[in-house]
């Protein structure tokens, strides 16, 4: 976590103790966010559980290429599913970076920026019924 | 798709064809298609396809002994092909299940639940509604005698019940039929308004415009000089009429603004989701039952999990271990199956060429979770006048309630039934799958307190069961659907098959992901690529 802290940290510049107490809601939202959606597979400290859902922790796709792991969290992957209308963008972004950061791992960050563009494409319009089986 | 013959699709079936044009053109691009063959939607899902072929004895193993993989043995025996299903639970059926007493339900790390209710209560924690035009469902039931009765998905005297949005509503659980009518009663007011106005003179001819003020005017919601909304008979009363003098009173409709503040919710409707659905007596499983009883023992062979899978240009050598015993053993045969659930098939070890592998990633399991509720009382019916429905909430983690359909007025067997507590779906259902057990309880309970206060705490049994299917180790998702860039890109890969090996079940028809209409079709289209294949090599 230091080092997302650092990162971020760089990253704003001139930074005030104002950014510096987002910084640390930011890191909060994520392990919430965490806590609520993730962990009920992937487990506390994203430490996963038998061979049955994957360890974020020391995961070579979490720690890889940020753009598969943004349409992961976009679209879903065979068994895992999609958080496109159950997260908010920005949430979305606050997730990866924070499972990107946690535990040991120490990938670089997204930006919001890169999460809106891919949102943009994946997004589909409303239709106004609702989901439902 | 090969793109060297455009009227005559290669490589493909009819049907896959129908669905990639459906994909890319949408309906009316598939009608086109299906009128330069000559056929109509009705033969194409109404029964199983015809095969070319018999199967000269080629030896089919199918994964999975869901509705898709007996679909697949029973039909595919019938043509000649020898069928072995290989099932890693215990029992048949796989998310076609439902839960009554001594049924165990146990997630992976959580307790195990052991179901207690009353003899003859059940709660379909799997599938649980079929609406009218999933013949392909209602196929199988007639024909294998599961009898099937309707199950009430809409009453008017169900509940919408929002907390979260501002309003005089807020909290309050409000009648369906009165938030549905006054929402078409103001919409009828406005719209008379203003085409009586002259405002909608530029949109519809004067003949039109007549012709609706006409009919806007005999739907009886509005008074014919000032088109004004008005207490009504399809509103009802807020004093029932009765015998003699007693005319009864008739209710007054909430004000529009108030109105409009829940009205989206009635958007819940769709073709496929319409007032009047069917299930099966006595619990959806009866639908995996009948499936079971027409296949051979045999044909089914119990607690074996995949370990590995190869194949080569002659065959496919399937390798499974016995959960019980820990015995391994290997089986040959011409073709595989999977219907397995994607993310459990994502954990074989099989040979896959890349593009299958890929193609398989474009697709996402969807969470869902359920609770049945069991009652000493039919409250909801004596106090409420609900007989089956569903109540919406905008509660998260928990989107409706649903009131049994079956044993209606404890005719058949007594005052009690089985409430469906909740059933959240998507990312929404996650956080409930977090709680333990007795909490999942306490949530369902305290949504349901506040929608029949004084009732639903006081006339639960003590028993309840719930699901997380994310949580179900042999199916880690209620169901699976296409991302909308693996539709067009990566669900004509899967559904030619790779090699030897084929997938199937509800991924294989993805406007029908979660239905069971959509493991069945699924199914069938399988088979048709797999005919088609035996036709041309053998």
């Amino acid at each position: 976590m230091k080092n997302y802290f650092k990162l971020l940290l760089a990253l704003l510049g001139a930074s005030t103790l104002m950014t510096a107490a987002n910084a640390q809601d930011h890191s909060a939202e994520g392990a919430q966010i965490y806590t609520d959606y993730c962990e009920a597979c992937h487990q506390i400290g994203g430490e996963g559980y038998e061979d049955i859902y994957p360890a974020l922790k020391d995961n070579e796709f979490v720690n890889g290429d940020k753009e598969e792991l943004i349409y992961l969290l976009l679209e879903g992957r065979a068994g895992m599913p999609t958080f496109i209308s159950d997260l908010e963008v920005d949430q979305l972004t606050t997730i990866i970076n924070y499972i990107r950061n946690s535990w040991g791992n120490t990938a670089g960050e997204i930006t919001q920026e890169e999460m809106d563009a891919a949102y943009d494409e994946i997004a589909e319009e409303e239709d106004g019924f609702g989901p439902g089986n | 798709m090969t793109d060297t013959d455009n009227s005559q699709p290669s490589g493909m079936t009819k049907r896959s064809f129908l669905q990639s044009v459906g994909m890319i053109g949408g309906t009316a691009a598939v009608m086109t298609a299906l009128q330069g063959w000559e056929m109509g939607f009705a033969s194409e899902m109404d029964r199983p396809p015809e095969m070319s072929t018999d199967g000269k004895g080629k030896k089919v193993i199918i994964l999975g002994a869901g509705l898709a993989g007996m679909v697949l043995a029973f039909e595919m025996a019938k043509k000649g092909y020898k069928t072995q299903i290989i099932e890693a639970l215990d029992y048949a059926g796989g998310r076609c299940v439902s839960a009554r007493k001594g049924s165990v339900i146990e997630e992976v790390g959580s307790e195990k639940q052991v179901c207690n209710f009353q003899d003859g209560n059940y709660v379909n924690y799997g599938p649980w509604r079929i609406p009218a035009e999933h013949k392909s469902t209602i196929y199988y039931c007639r024909t294998l005698g599961v009898p099937l009765e309707v199950m009430v998905n809409k009453t008017g005297k169900s509940y919408y019940y929002y907390e979260n949005k501002e309003g005089p509503f807020k909290g309050v659980p409000i009648r369906q039929e009165h938030a549905d009518i006054d929402f078409k009663g103001y919409s009828t007011e406005l719209l008379a308004k203003v085409a009586d106005q002259g405002a909608l003179d530029q949109l519809i001819s004067q003949e039109d415009k007549e012709m609706l003020l006409t009919h806007l005017k005999r739907s009886g919601l509005i008074d014919s000089k000032e088109f004004n909304y008005r207490a009504n008979r399809a509103r009802g009363h807020s004093s029932y009429p009765g015998a003699g003098t007693n005319f009864g009173k008739l209710s007054e409709p909430y004000e529009m603004a108030d109105v409009l503040s829940i009205a989206n919710a009635s958007r819940n409707e769709t073709a496929d989701h319409p007032a009047v659905m069917f299930q099966a007596v006595g619990g959806m499983d009866q639908i995996a039952q009948g499936l079971k009883r027409a296949l051979k023992k045999s044909q089914i062979r119990y607690n074996s999990e995949i370990t590995d899978i190869v194949q080569d240009d002659n065959g496919v050598k399937v390798t499974y271990k016995n959960t019980k015993n820990g015995r391994v053993r290997s089986e040959e045969a011409d073709y595989l199956i999977s219907t397995a659930p994607l993310g459990v098939m994502q954990k074989m070890n099989i040979n896959l060429s890349e593009d299958m592998a890929a193609a398989i990633k474009a697709t996402s399991g969807s969470p869902a979770c359920k609770i049945g509720v069991e009652f000493n009382h039919r409250f909801w019916e004596q106090n409420d006048m609900i007989y089956g429905g569903v109540t919406s909430t905008d509660i998260p983690g928990h989107r409706i309630l649903s009131y049994p359909s079956g044993n209606l007025f404890g005719s058949a067997h007594g005052d009690t039934g089985v409430i469906l507590g909740y059933y959240p779906i998507g990312g929404q259902s996650i956080p409930i799958s977090n709680l333990s057990m007795a909490e999942r309880t306490e949530f369902a309970l305290s949504v349901g307190e506040k929608i029949h206060p004084g009732n639903y705490r006081k006339y639960f049994t003590g028993e309840s069961i719930s699901v997380a299917w994310h949580k179900m180790k042999y199916a880690l998702a209620g169901w699976e659907n296409w991302s909308r860039r693996g539709r067009t890109r990566s669900f004509p890969v899967m559904q030619k098959g790779d090699n030897r090996i084929f997938i199937s079940g509800n991924i294989a028809s993805p406007a029908l992901g979660g239905w069971m209409a959509g493991a069945i079709e699924g199914a069938w289209s399988t088979m048709e690529v797999i005919d088609k294949r035996v036709a041309q090599q053998g």
